[in-house]
């Protein structure tokens, strides 16, 4: 009887955080049962704020400071995207950054990343001997070997990790269609570098 | 084998017989808001200006004539001014060019009432008067329209407010989209309405070519969402992450519509501005509707390359118009930024007259260029043009956390806070050309009113220079009543509304 009781009340509670929208729920664990690779049971992530997205950015592209992101190329994403990034805004009497993403954080994420990558892009398509990116930034062929190296080198600069034989294929891959789009070899490494910086392991911590 | 059926196919089963929805409206403490008379395809726009700092009723709409103030040995003479009744009018103001104006344009649409604030602490004062302390869930007017006639649009609920005008309800059953969206800077708010517009400047190579970059941006989305976040092992280890979850449900909803509706070209009320905003050069074109705004508020666009307008409440105002005018917000706030950028009303303290003075014309005369703009843009639904403006269908809100004392003590003297003030609100939708409340000029505090006739309840027997009481029953009425009387004119209606009939359309 009192399970029965309890019974509407788990409805009213609804699904604990952490639990999957679209699979089966994991628990309560079944001995035998193939649960796939092992999953956090804490689930707890936070989205970095501006300040460490900048400094990720800077990091890993080796950009200096007042060049990884500006608007128009004038004024500092840090300042211009810092409260949907987390930030607060004293000049505005807001002293409580946003609990949570609002309508814009993900679309001024992918600006700070973009222009981040496109300066790195355009720094390497001029070097001589480029950082990230060796690549014939105007042409249209991508060796197996190009694309691996430059998507390692994003790897290890953004995530610390060698990437996966599946996530090399699906960035090479994505060369051809960059190609048809009307694109050449610098702007793939662009588009790379922003899938691989903007994914939620490169955002989230 | 056999598997044990989940908690999720459990509760399934249980909503499909009916039990959960019975639990669900037994549980205790539990909600409902209903919107019988709301229909959102037929919007109803909230605007809400925040009169930061302490806007005082009797420093502007709600005077006491100087003739009539009375005058206390130790205390000073009663805040006091020349009035005047502009014709046609039952609401007197200051006699001044800019209340005067506001009047004479828009009193038949305008109530004015004297309230009792509960707080004269600013930030808690301000929440509770979006808020009408809590009275519905906790969430704030704004959220609650957001709620009713926000579904599909875009940002259903943008904030330019700050201090308690910007804080979000206390409602936590809230769809987290009607929330406020924060807005600091509306010059450059537009820029974060695309993940790729505006990001390079115009050049030869193909990525400097908008419609290349689209598409290539949309590839890079596909192959980062479709194969990169399922195959990493994070994505393994995290599969139901809160955040991860909110992050990649906003790649599939918000973000494609904020791109498909083209704002950060249809919010942008600035034009060109050569080296303080090279709009052009990155490949970015305005609104266009930019002259038409610019003509009514032309401190809305920076000066220089800070960024920041020239009149940052002008600037509010014109991103107010275009977010509704695209359709994008069914409630926005504003908020009086100040001369200083911070104080605002809140002035008062140095020097009370030219601190009421200054930001009651600034708000007022926002507020007409606001309304002018919105009167006359055409409201357009599904099927077409209807004949009638978006204002037609708005309401704006001069919010105001409390007043002033209510004493001059002597040339240039300032003012603390006082619960005894009122506010201004003006709409269509609302029984206009009322004053709710009067100020007696024995005391300087607006006396209540009846909530169905109007008619004053005056502190008739209190002396001359004293004070009535707090609990005094002729005190007007609380934020309680003033939010559920703002959104019932609004269409919107929960459980335990309070409303003061005589405001709303008979």
């Amino acid at each position: 009887m009192r399970r029965l009781l309890l019974i509407p009340l788990l409805f009213l509670l609804g699904c604990p955080e952490g639990t999957p929208s679209d699979a089966e729920d994991p628990t309560p664990y079944v001995p035998g049962y193939d649960y796939g690779a092992p999953t956090s049971a804490k689930s707890d992530l936070k989205l970095k704020r501006w300040r460490q997205i900048h400094l990720d950015l800077q990091g890993a592209l080796a950009l200096p400071p007042g060049s990884v992101c500006n608007e128009t190329g004038i004024y500092d994403c840090r300042t211009l995207h810092a409260v949907p990034l987390g930030g607060i805004s004293i000049d505005n009497g807001l002293f409580r950054p946003i609990d949570q993403p609002s309508a814009t954080t993900g679309l001024a994420l992918e600006r700070f990343v973009m222009q981040a990558c496109a300066h790195r892009a355009a720094l390497d398509a001029e070097a001589e001997e480029p950082l990230i990116f060796p690549l014939p930034p105007d042409g249209t062929t991508l060796q197996d070997d190009q694309g691996t190296t430059v998507v390692t080198n994003l790897y290890r600069r953004f995530l610390a990790r060698d990437p996966l034989p599946e996530e090399v294929d699906a960035l090479v891959d994505m060369h051809a269609g960059i190609v048809a789009d009307g694109g050449r070899n610098l702007e793939w490494a662009w588009m790379t570098c922003f899938a691989v910086a903007t994914t939620t392991e490169a955002l989230l911590y | 084998m056999a598997r044990r059926p989940s908690r999720r196919n459990v509760l399934r089963g249980l909503a499909a017989a009916g039990l959960g929805a019975g639990a669900f409206a037994a549980a205790p403490g539990l909600r409902f808001v209903r919107s019988a008379s709301a229909d959102p395809n037929d919007p109803r726009f909230l605007i809400v200006l925040g009169c930061f700092g302490g806007a005082s009723m009797l420093d502007c709409l709600m005077p006491v004539d100087v003739n009539e103030a009375y005058t206390h040995e130790q205390r000073g003479k009663v805040i006091s001014y020349p009035t005047r009744t502009v014709e046609g009018s039952n609401i007197r103001c200051v006699d001044r060019t800019i209340p005067r104006q506001y009047l004479s344009r828009h009193a038949h649409e305008s109530v004015v009432l004297s309230t009792l604030s509960s707080s004269v602490n600013h930030f808690v004062a301000q929440a509770r008067s979006i808020n009408g302390r809590d009275v519905n869930a906790g969430r704030t007017m704004m959220e609650a329209v957001a709620e009713v006639y926000g579904a599909g649009r875009s940002l259903p609920n943008v904030n330019m407010g700050r201090g308690g005008y910007a804080e979000p309800g206390a409602d936590t059953s809230l769809d987290p989209r009607y929330r406020g969206e924060v807005v600091t800077n509306p010059v450059t708010f537009p820029l974060s309405m695309s993940g790729h517009a505006g990001i390079l400047e115009n050049g030869d190579r193909p990525a400097q070519d908008a419609e290349v970059r689209a598409a290539m941006v949309a590839r890079a989305r596909a192959v980062r969402d479709g194969q990169l976040e399922t195959v990493s092992p994070f994505a393994q280890t995290f599969p139901a992450a809160r955040m991860r979850r909110t992050l990649l449900q906003s790649r599939r909803t918000i973000e494609p519509q904020l791109e498909a509706e083209e704002l950060i070209q249809r919010l942008l009320f600035v034009p060109d501005l050569g080296e303080v905003f090279p709009l052009s050069e990155w490949g970015l074109s305005s609104s266009d509707e930019v002259e038409r705004i610019l003509d009514r508020l032309p401190g809305a666009f920076p000066a220089n390359a800070s960024g920041t307008p020239q009149d940052r409440l002008e600037a509010q105002a014109a991103l107010a118009y275009l977010l509704i005018r695209t359709g994008a917000s069914s409630a926005v706030t504003l908020t009086e930024p100040g001369t200083d950028g911070f104080l605002a009303f809140d002035q008062s303290h140095q020097n009370h007259r030219d601190a009421q003075r200054t930001h009651w014309n600034r708000v007022l005369r926002v507020a007409d260029d606001l309304i002018d703009l919105l009167a006359t843009a055409e409201y357009i639904d599904a099927n077409g043009p209807t004949g009638t403006s978006l204002w037609d269908r708005s309401m704006l809100v001069f919010a105001t956390e409390f007043g002033r004392d209510k004493w001059d003590t002597g040339s240039g003297f300032g003012t603390g806070h006082h619960l005894n003030n009122g506010l201004l609100v003006t709409s269509p939708l609302i029984r206009g050309n009322q004053t709710l409340g009067s100020p007696d000029p024995n005391n300087g505090f607006l006396c209540g009113w009846d909530p169905v006739t109007g008619e004053d309840r005056p502190f008739d027997d209190v002396p001359a220079g004293e004070d009535p009481l707090f609990s005094d029953e002729r005190q007007p009425p609380g934020e309680e009543a003033v939010y559920g009387t703002l959104l019932a004119a609004l269409g919107i209606e929960y459980e335990g509304q309070e409303t003061l009939p005589v405001m709303l359309p008979e």
